[in-house]
């Protein structure tokens, strides 16, 4: 104060003469307080006559001395009655331990030792706070008026500030072996702090309370009397030495876990560490580092050796998902998506699993032997009548292959309810993962080149055989799981061919319900959009359209009176020809077969067919109908007289029964009706008779003759396959416990295909995807008029990609076909682009 | 050449040049008392003589190209007179038997230097070679038009006017033995312009990086590149140096 303005000094002279005298008593009496109050006697102090005191002497602007004064004392109180203690406290072990990191003490030693200085600073501190705040309140008139006026720091501020001064900042200085060192006591103080808490981290239990009362104390000083809140003491001193301790306690740590312990260890043993942080950051040290501790358990803990841990043989990642521990990956997740908000460690090792299980679905259908493995399931169906069959009856190749494709399905489904669960329960529905886990799947199942033929042939399966079984809900569970995998398939012109096919086999043969199979329609149709479902739906139509038609044209019949008791009754269905598959068409397996040709009708029915066809023109004229004779059944009423000579068992009676068998089937057996007792036709007579081709006529025979359960024929010689040469005859000792015998039919079994059908198939598709690339490629050039090679590439793909994914080398193919067609011409001088020529 | 004659071009000079070509033989062809058309194989290879060109080699269509011929054993009197005619309104040359004959012999000349009027030859020898009802070039012409054209010392034909052959590849020498092993087709038009266009990219770098299957080449290059690759006759380019290799890394 000894600066200040000379100017006014001529005027305010007189005055502080006159109050110099004041000033002293005042003085000695705020002194004696100040001493009582330190030595925790205030007890007899009276504020009122010490607020006076200070009041007064700030009236006689003496304010500035009395600041001085004060902080002065109290510099000479830690001079004379703190330090000592303090230095008391600093023990030259103490050093040793805590700064030297000398060995040879024990953990027990050093919590002792450590705690003992803590205390002594903490005592000093509680009694300098406490006295600080009397005094500060005794002498609020100073604060008031004379430190807001000059914009001082209070002095509350400046003496408490004495602390970081005095105490923790001031220097011990030591010998340690032939060194000179120098120290701040604040640093023998820091290293004691982190050394209990490490201590605590091992597993000992510290005095929390002392610890928080110190980090406490640094939070409440700051670096200089201005205290601004980024400067206390704790935030610049403290804390950055605390979270430096930690990543070097964190980091060894995470060696040592790598060393000896395994994932499953790990996580857990992070998370742990996690928690216990945030919980000492809470207790013990301070919730400003909260975070900021958090952040380097992350790093050094989780991120710094994730990978390791994630690849570790028998509790990484991989077993983790193999064998469900959904705990470990619950935490994992948890942990993951603390570091790293792409989780791209994780999701990278899911998805190669994904891949990696999806082929061994694959891998495992290659090694499965299905000739036995699946007969318990195939034969549901037919369970009463296949009772009297071989009971190991081995599959033949197309059940097997069936059996192969449920089988498939199965697994992937088993596969995709996995990672769903694991998904839902340890992975919170991450967006991220969801869609890296649905894009391996696409990839396993798209990399397999069966997958669209064995979604179809699943959902087959189930329409036909399960749902009789089934309840409501559970019919509901397949028809999703259907939509699911179908999600999946990028060749989706392949699944609907194969689904054409399939629906129509079940919708002809009436082997499913047509509300489930409107309902799986209808669940493509909201999956895959309209288009992809037009001829399914054009096929219920057509039936539903054939069933009013029948009705009408028996009422029709019934109408002109003239009942015949030979009438045949007919039961028609007309097929849109886009609608149904050419398979079923009868212009599908035309390659071996020949053209198509008509087989000969017995005169009964083609009186029938007459008699439709016109009903049918009268409304329609101009419309073909062609008879499919290759799709269609017929129930047939057939009487087999008694035996003569027999006069007891079945055969000793007339017997009736009503035989369901194919269309040709009924022209065959026609035939039959004609024939004498002991007359016999030949393979050749009855291909003659009906020009059925060969490869069907044998495979009707077959039903007719060699299935014991409706062996209606008898052939000669009684071998098992039909062979050109045989001749058949009518079995007069045919005997049946049922009345409605069913002949097998065996085109309508779904089957998968043989490699040779599988190639026809695919050569189909590729012709059909040949021609819309052609048709996309010219609506882009069109538009676009010229376009370079890559972008008319994507936009092809782009435009395909719901129906298909499309092979780069065939659209390249494709617009070559369309340059030497002159669709296309490159544009001169420019290598890689194409103009469209009108 | 008077004033008429400068305003709309030498047509009747060249006509009459025309007509001198004609022989009895051609006239036969057209019929009696039929103006005569088109001039058939052999009076066609006395005007490819007489300019000086060799009826043996490239030569020849450098005049083809000229007459804007269709085929090699005919030159129309239409292809005739505008060839001659646009070249008389490009360059001025004079409708004049010497003039042209030093006219075709400058263009022979400028064939191996000039690229750009090379693949003009080159492209309009595609016509040339194919038949008349046909859209592709039979594969056995082509490869003697490659002969022809772009021959090297491997070839039946000694050196063309652009061998393709670079410092250590005789590129011809593998297109062709690539097309013995795996080509059967005809050669189709772009497949024709477009071997020109890989030639001159294969000249410039004969490690093949200028390839990336992601472009319009024709598929039959492609194949030809990576047969290239396999026969050791170009190495692929190191991945990562801008091959296309690089391109489709997983992200496992």
């Amino acid at each position: 104060m000894a600066s200040r303005p000379n100017k006014i000094r001529p005027i305010r002279k007189p005055i502080m003469n006159r109050d110099q005298g004041e000033f002293e008593p005042c003085w000695a009496l705020l002194r004696d307080a100040m001493t009582d109050i330190h030595l925790q006697n205030a007890g007899q102090l009276s504020f009122e006559q010490l607020y006076r005191a200070s009041y007064k002497i700030v009236l006689r602007k003496k304010g500035a001395l009395l600041y001085e004064r004060v902080r002065d004392f109290e510099q000479q109180w830690f001079r004379d009655h703190i330090m000592p203690n303090i230095v008391a406290l600093i023990t030259k072990n103490l050093i040793n331990v805590s700064l030297l990191q000398h060995p040879g003490s024990s953990p027990h030693e050093r919590r002792e030792m450590g705690e003992k200085f803590l205390r002594g600073i903490r005592d000093s501190w509680t009694d300098h706070n406490r006295s600080m705040n009397m005094i500060a309140d005794v002498l609020m008139y100073l604060d008031r008026v004379y430190t807001l006026e000059t914009k001082q720091p209070s002095l509350f501020a400046v003496t408490i500030g004495l602390f970081r001064d005095n105490v923790l900042q001031s220097h011990i200085s030591t010998t340690a072996g032939d060194i000179e060192q120098d120290f701040d006591v604040f640093d023998i103080l820091c290293a004691v702090i982190l050394d209990l808490i490490n201590m605590e981290r091992d597993g000992d239990i510290i005095n929390r309370n002392l610890v928080r009362k110190i980090t406490a104390m640094l939070e409440s000083l700051y670096e200089t009397n201005d205290e601004l809140d980024s400067q206390r003491l704790y935030l610049t001193l403290f804390e950055p030495r605390y979270l430096e301790a930690s990543t070097e306690f964190y980091r060894k740590e995470c060696e040592k876990l790598v060393q000896e312990a395994n994932c499953s260890t790990w996580l857990r043993h992070a998370q742990r560490r996690l928690s216990e942080e945030r919980e000492r950051c809470g207790t013990a040290v301070s919730i400003m580092t909260t975070d900021k501790i958090a952040s380097v358990v992350e790093q050094e803990l989780i991120s710094a050796k994730l990978d390791v841990f994630l690849a570790m043989e028998g509790s990484g990642l991989k077993p983790m998902i193999d064998n469900d521990r959904l705990d470990d990956l619950s935490i994992l997740y948890q942990l993951i998506s603390r570091v790293d908000s792409t989780k791209s460690a994780l999701k990278v090792i899911l998805q190669r699993r994904v891949r990696e299980l999806g082929q061994e679905i694959e891998k495992a259908l290659r090694n499965t032997d299905f000739s036995v493995a699946g007969a318990a399931a195939a034969d549901g169906e037919d369970a009463g009548e296949a009772a009297d069959k071989a009971k190991a009856q081995a599959l033949n190749p197309a059940q097997q292959q069936t059996a192969a494709a449920i089988k498939w399905v199965d697994d992937v489904l088993q596969l995709k309810d996995k990672f769903d669960r694991i998904l839902t329960d340890c992975f919170c529905d991450d967006l991220l993962l969801q869609s890296a886990i649905t894009r391996s799947f696409s990839d396993f199942i798209n990399s397999f080149n069966r997958s669209s033929e064995y979604v179809s042939l699943f959902i087959d399966d189930n329409l036909k055989r399960g749902i009789k079984t089934k309840t409501e809900a559970e019919v509901d569970a397949v028809l999703d799981k259907a939509i699911v995998l179908l999600r999946y398939l990028a060749d989706r012109d392949m699944f609907e061919r194969y689904y054409q096919k399939h629906l129509a086999k079940r919708l002809l043969h009436g082997k499913s319900e047509i509300h489930t199979e409107k309902e799986m329609v209808s669940r493509m149709k909201s999956a895959m959009g309209n288009a992809f479902t037009a001829k399914f739906e054009g096929m219920f139509k057509d039936m539903e359209l054939s069933k009013d038609l029948t009705d009408n044209y028996r009422d029709h019949i019934a109408n002109l009176g003239d009942a015949d008791h030979k009438k045949v009754d007919l039961n028609i269905n007309v097929l849109t020809t886009n609608n149904w598959p050419p398979e079923v068409m009868g212009g599908g397996k035309s390659k071996e077969e020949g053209a198509k040709t008509d087989c000969f009708y017995p005169p009964e029915i083609k009186r029938l067919q007459e008699s439709f066809y016109k009903y049918y023109l009268k409304d329609r004229s101009g419309r073909v109908l062609t008879w499919v004779s290759s799709a269609g059944n017929a129930d047939i009423k057939c009487v087999f007289p008694k035996v003569p000579g027999k006069e007891t068992g079945p055969l000793s009676k007339e017997r009736r029964y009503e035989l369901n068998v194919s269309t040709y089937g009924m022209i065959v057996l026609m035939l039959f009706n004609n024939l004498e007792d002991g007359e016999s036709l030949s393979f050749e007579e009855i291909q003659a008779k009906t020009n059925i081709s060969a490869p069907e006529l044998m495979r009707t025979l077959a039903s007719l003759s060699s299935v014991p359960k409706c062996r209606v024929l008898l052939k000669e010689p009684a071998t098992k396959n039909v062979k050109t040469t045989d001749k058949f005859s009518y079995n007069a000792q045919f005997v049946s416990k049922a009345i409605r015998i069913k002949a097998p039919v065996i085109s309508s079994i779904s089957k998968v295909e043989g490699d040779e059908e599988r190639k026809e198939t695919e050569r189909k598709n590729d012709q059909t995807r040949a021609h819309v690339i052609d048709a996309a490629v010219v609506r882009i050039m069109k538009q676009r008029k010229t376009l370079a090679h890559t972008q008319l590439v994507n936009e092809v793909i782009s435009q395909l990609m719901s129906r298909f994914k499309p092979d780069v080398p065939l659209i390249k193919k494709r617009i070559e076909d369309l340059l030497a067609r002159e669709y296309l011409e490159r544009v001169e001088n420019d290598l890689s682009t194409y103009r469209y020529l009108a | 050449m008077n004033d008429r004659e400068r305003k709309r071009g030498p047509d009747d000079a060249l006509n009459q040049m025309f007509d001198r070509l004609v022989s009895d033989e051609d006239r036969q062809a057209a019929g009696a008392g039929k103006a005569v058309d088109a001039i058939g194989a052999e009076s066609a290879q006395n005007y490819i003589s007489s300019m000086g060109a060799n009826i043996e080699n490239v030569e020849a269509f450098v005049v083809l190209e000229i007459v804007r011929a269709d085929s090699i054993g005919q030159i129309t009197r239409q292809g005739f007179v505008e060839g001659w005619s646009a070249v008389y309104l490009e360059q001025r040359i004079p409708a004049d038997p010497t003039a042209h004959r030093n006219y075709v012999q400058a263009a022979i000349k400028s064939l191996p230097q000039n690229p750009s009027y090379f693949k003009k030859v080159y492209q309009h020898a595609f016509g040339l070679g194919k038949e008349p009802a046909q859209k592709a070039l039979e594969k056995d012409v082509a490869l003697v038009f490659w002969d022809l054209f772009l021959g090297t010392e491997s070839s039946d034909t000694g050196l063309g006017p652009r061998p393709w052959k670079s410092q250590n590849v005789d590129w011809l020498g593998a297109w062709k033995r690539f097309l013995a092993e795996k080509w059967t087709r005809s050669v189709n038009k772009d497949m024709w312009n477009q071997t020109l266009a890989f030639a001159e990219k294969t000249l410039v770098d004969e490690t093949l990086g200028f390839w990336n299957e992601d472009q319009a080449w024709p598929g039959v290059i492609d194949d030809f590149v990576l047969w290239c690759r396999e026969e050791g006759i170009a190495k692929a380019p190191v991945p990562g140096l801008g091959g296309g290799e690089g391109m489709d890394v997983e992200d496992y």
